[in-house]
């Protein structure tokens, strides 16, 4: 039903209905926002990433291949920018990025000390970046195995072993960061 | 009970995620009546459902978000298009433009006064007076294409490159 109304507003907007496009914005922002704010962790740079994507995906609409859904197609977008952004931020300053995380990290620590959701995000966040973006989209349950390859351009298989590894590495680390806390008390 | 070696965790996740067969459902539930399979599938579908709620804290854009993106699509969809056509055509001007004004100054001054075919019906119709005002006709009318061949190409080179590159800054400054 979304696919099929999806595909429907894309073909309209190619034919010249381009304010529709603020329904497919309405209807995926903030999947692509947090798919990129998973990879980025920041705000400020997630939005401009999930906006860019926006722009990217209106500018080649008419290139877009409707076998897939527009949603996978637009959160490879955002996938694929992220990475990008990210690896230029890396080489160009390490450092900053590295203090500017655990400020954030002991920010919220201080915040959400009790919630179990801040440990699996804790959690979350020890994983790379692709293994974030898979759990993320798994656990959305709108997409199936071969559609998350997909958009992390990955064999199915290896999206599943990817899969399976990250959460049992979530398991444990959330142990630890559990029994870290109740020695802590 | 079935050997629990078999179970792994890896088989739990499926299991939890719906993914097993019923025999192997049922093996899974058998060995999970016991240590330590019974602890670790607590766990992982702790985790599981810890997970599934995850993107219901998932965070919004900024409210102006919608509209920075649609600002930037009007601003797109005026910008002038490059067409291939009009790109093809820039190319051919230049070409003829740079080859015009190279050999234009290597030909001989009495190169035009020289075309045989023109000279012959010259002759033929006996106007020899013509021949001088035709020879400058000629030579002005070579000039004066390669004019308008440079002037096409400074319009062409100013509405599909410089207006669209300029627009694009601004589009790209206004985001």
């Amino acid at each position: 039903m979304h696919k099929q109304n999806d595909s429907i507003l894309v073909n309209r907007i190619i034919k010249g209905e381009q304010h529709l496009f603020n329904i497919l914005i309405d209807r995926h922002k903030k999947y692509a926002f947090n798919i990129a704010l998973k990879i980025l962790d920041n705000a400020e740079d997630a939005e401009e990433v999930a906006h860019d994507s926006f722009i990217k995906a209106y500018k080649n609409l008419h290139k877009f291949n409707q076998e897939s859904k527009f949603s996978t197609w637009l959160y490879r977008i955002t996938f694929n920018t992220s990475i990008t952004v990210k690896r230029k931020q890396h080489s160009k300053n390490e450092e900053i990025d590295d203090s500017k995380h655990n400020f954030q990290q002991a920010e919220v620590n201080l915040l959400e000390k009790k919630d179990q959701k801040h440990y699996i995000e804790l959690a979350l966040k020890k994983l790379p970046d692709v293994d974030q973006t898979i759990i993320s989209l798994f656990y959305l349950k709108e997409f199936s195995l071969e559609e998350i390859a997909d958009i992390t351009k990955m064999e199915a298989n290896n999206v599943k072993v990817r899969l399976h590894r990250a959460r049992k590495k979530m398991a444990t680390e959330m142990k630890n960061i559990l029994k870290g806390e109740a020695l802590n008390l | 009970m079935k050997e629990p070696a078999k179970i792994s965790d890896e088989l739990l996740l499926d299991y939890i995620d719906g993914n097993l067969s019923h025999t192997d459902r049922l093996i899974i539930e058998e060995a999970c009546k016991h240590s330590p399979w019974k602890e670790r599938l607590k766990e992982l579908s702790l985790l599981n459902s810890s997970l599934l709620s995850l993107h219901e804290t998932w965070s919004e854009p900024d409210e102006a978000f919608n509209v920075g993106i649609m600002k930037n699509i009007y601003a797109y969809d005026m910008a002038p298009k490059i067409s291939r056509k009009y790109i093809i055509l820039l190319s051919a001007l230049l070409f003829t433009c740079i080859i015009g004004c190279i050999s234009l100054p290597s030909l001989p001054a009495s190169y035009i006064n020289q075309l045989p075919t023109i000279q012959y019906y010259i002759n033929q119709l006996n106007i020899s007076a013509l021949q001088n005002s035709l020879s400058i006709n000629i030579q002005f009318v070579i000039e004066g294409s390669l004019f308008v061949c440079a002037l096409l190409s400074l319009i062409l080179i100013d509405r599909i490159i410089l207006k669209p590159f300029f627009l694009k800054r601004k589009t790209d400054s206004m985001h």
